[in-house]
């Protein structure tokens, strides 16, 4: 009988909260939407930005034009949005939607053939000031991606043969250049253009055979791989920020059900409960039971959002049950503690929001524990939302073993046997 | 029905409740009157179980003290407050309180309450949304709905519009008139007179008097006045007041010396026992 009368007031009291639209906001929403802000806020600068984004105006529209957008494009640093004017292009970058706007003009093609003749291709960028360290990159991109297509020339004879054609045109009619410079070009070119020549017979392919290699030619072969999590790290903000929005699941839980147990004693409910035929420890026990259940379902709703809209792993589900009910059951503690002290309903919404509020911001609520310095990392261990927000980060990527959980959950344990103590001595109080 | 005897309760140095016996019939409607901080409140709350007497003891129907959850069974409360949730609707609110009570026909009994005090076709609307008086008649079905023998009802007309308090006084004798036993509580003498088949009168914790309205009228209230207004259009109206233990004699010896335009007689009420009790005015 007294669980169903308890399980029947802790329904009740969800029911209210959920009518409730401005505790239910504060309970099971807004501590979501800080985990995002913060998360974002939070977010390492390779996380914030993949890729560079380029407005690209292609003016030639040519087969080398082409080409090495195409390249540009398949790059994994780059992204590419072409645009059909120079003024679109460059309204993307007063936006900031992107970094450079680069233009590959009319003459891009006669470039690309005069590669060995001076000159090259010609390529126009008008980038964003504010982001002068990305252009330096952006021209060291531009500069790989043309030497790329200069190296995939080698093994097209079509593109080869009028670059060296036209080489060898510029140096025969070169003022400047003695006879001994023109032959050694020209033996060069004509060396070119033979290599070109029979790797595209098959016959002795020597890039295809030899030290070079396979596809085309570059300098130098760079093999990126991304830096694997040493294990100790979130691995990503999120992973930070959802277990640390656990504490505003808490706070607005306990400051609604404090809030909620004095409201019944001014109105008079809590005197009808108090009259109806089961002990005063049932009543505050559904109370705390209400208290619980909700602080379990904000975090539940919590970590599902982590898990499925920023793909934040668990590390063990069974320990996060363990952490989610001892979290919860602290809330609950508290509530009851918070309840006992301030016991209208003004100075429950007043002062004990306040210390509530408090307790969770020295607690890792706004700012997490590890970027607090020292001196605040010891004042935190005051607060049950600390706890709280170690445990489930012990079970969310953190690791924890189960002796290195033991801790936390046992000063969660603490907690909660302190808030049965004050309802306890409430019922002594007789005021319940 | 109800058995208190020589209950005593002091907060601190304040003596709420001072040496108050009285027994509650069955299937009757006891008033108790008395101003704030009188001790009826704490009367209640000790009849209620709410709070340990210093000494003295309740008895409910044999069964023992209301103390004890199971006996509590047998007792209804409509407390002052409006003690009711304003985020429910009645009908959430009724099958909450039923099931306070384990009732297996709740949605019976709240149907039925909600008949009862006339709220039958508002049974899904938010509380939040009700007048006073709606809200003091659901407070009432609240009390009403595990059926006890027993009903406290603790100025349940207090703030309400006419029509509600007639609806709830017609409620309270209805009950008692199906044998249920009410403990009734107001600061309107005229309800007291009403509907009380007894009353007592309690003040600084304790208990001055009980009788039937009649019978304190009669012990406390001292002697009717008649008014005699005599005269015509010439020589103008005089009013003439006669306080008298026998109204009829001196309506029939104003009326043998002629003139009279009008007579009428003014008793005394439970105001002028309460005055002569305690010496001050109940609203005081």
């Amino acid at each position: 009988m007294a669980w169903v009368v308890a399980w029947a007031i802790a329904l009740k009291d969800l029911r209210l909260l959920v009518r409730d639209k401005a505790d239910a906001f504060f309970t099971f929403v807004f501590p979501v939407l800080l985990a995002i802000f913060f998360g974002v806020l939070f977010r390492p600068a390779s996380e914030r930005r993949d890729s560079i984004e380029l407005a690209i105006v292609d003016e030639c529209a040519c087969e080398a034009s082409t080409s090495f957008v195409a390249a540009l494009d398949a790059d994994t640093l780059i992204h590419v949005t072409p645009k059909p004017t120079r003024e679109e292009a460059e309204a993307l970058v007063r936006r900031g939607d992107a970094l450079a706007s680069i233009v590959l003009p009319k003459d891009f093609a006669e470039g690309a053939d005069r590669m060995f003749a001076g000159g090259g291709i010609a390529i126009e960028a008008v980038v964003d000031p504010s982001r002068e360290a990305e252009s330096s990159l952006l021209v060291g991109k531009l500069n790989e991606i043309a030497f790329r297509q200069l190296g995939q020339a080698f093994g097209d004879p079509k593109r080869m043969t009028p670059m060296l054609d036209n080489a060898r045109t510029a140096v025969s009619s070169s003022e400047t250049l003695g006879i001994v410079d023109k032959t050694l070009l020209n033996g060069v070119f004509e060396s070119l253009k033979r290599l070109t020549t029979d790797r595209s017979t098959g016959a002795g392919d020597p890039l295809k055979n030899g030290p070079f290699g396979g596809a085309g030619w570059s300098p130098a072969t760079v093999t990126v791989t991304k830096l694997a999590s040493s294990g100790n790290g979130p691995p990503s903000s999120y992973a930070v920020t959802f277990p640390q929005g656990i504490a505003w699941v808490l706070m607005s839980s306990i400051a609604a059900f404090a809030a909620s147990i004095a409201r019944e004693r001014d109105r008079g409910t809590m005197l009808r409960l108090s009259v109806a035929p089961i002990s005063r420890a049932t009543v505050l026990f559904g109370k705390a039971l209400g208290c619980f259940l909700t602080c379990a379902i904000g975090i539940t709703i919590l970590l599902v959002v982590a898990r499925v809209g920023f793909g934040v792993t668990i590390d063990s589900f069974p320990m996060l049950v363990v952490a989610i009910a001892m979290a919860s059951a602290a809330g609950a503690g508290v509530m009851m503690v918070i309840s006992g002290v301030f016991r209208t309903q003004a100075s429950a919404e007043g002062a004990g929001r306040a210390i509530v509020l408090i307790l969770a911001m020295i607690g890792g609520g706004t700012i997490p524990l590890a970027f607090m310095p020292p001196f605040m990392q010891i004042v935190s261990s005051f607060s049950p939302f600390k706890w709280a927000i170690a445990a489930v980060e012990g079970a969310v990527w953190r690791g924890f073993s189960p002796t290195e959980m033991a801790q936390p959950l046992g000063v969660l344990a603490a907690i909660t046997a302190v808030g049965a103590v004050a309802g306890f001595l409430s019922i002594r109080r007789g005021e319940a | 029905m109800l058995k208190i005897t020589d209950l005593h309760k002091s907060f601190g140095a304040i003596r709420a409740v001072d040496g108050v016996s009285l027994e509650v019939r069955k299937g009757e409607v006891f008033g108790l009157l008395g101003p704030n901080g009188a001790g009826k409140s704490t009367t209640i709350n000790m009849a209620m179980g709410l709070l340990a007497p210093d000494s003295g003891a309740i008895e409910l129907e044999g069964l023992g003290s209301p103390r004890d959850p199971s006996v509590r069974r047998h007792l209804g409360l409509a407390p002052q407050a409006i003690a009711l949730y304003e985020g429910l609707t009645a009908s959430e609110n009724l099958h909450f309180f039923a099931s306070l009570y384990g009732l297996r026909d709740a949605k019976r009994r709240v149907a039925a309450m909600l008949e009862l005090v006339g709220l039958g076709p508002r049974g899904n609307d938010l509380v939040a949304g009700f007048s006073g008086g709606m809200q003091r008649r659901l407070n009432l079905a609240a009390a009403l709905l595990h059926d006890p023998p027993l009903l406290l009802l603790d100025e349940p007309t207090a703030g309400v519009d006419p029509q509600s308090r007639n609806s709830i006084l017609d409620t309270v004798r209805t009950l008692a008139k199906e044998g249920r036993t009410v403990i009734y509580t107001t600061h309107y003498m005229e309800e007291a007179q009403r509907i009380c088949d007894r009353v007592g009168v309690i003040d600084h914790g304790k208990l001055l008097d009980v009788g039937t309205v009649d019978e304190l009228i009669r012990r406390h209230g001292g002697d009717s006045e008649v008014i005699v207004e005599r005269g015509n259009a010439e020589n103008g109206h005089a009013e003439e007041r006669l306080v008298t233990k026998e109204p009829l004699a001196e309506i029939s010896a104003a009326l043998a010396k002629g003139d009279v335009t009008s007579v009428r007689v003014e008793r005394p009420t439970l105001e002028s026992v309460f005055l002569h009790l305690t010496g001050r005015s109940l609203r005081d």
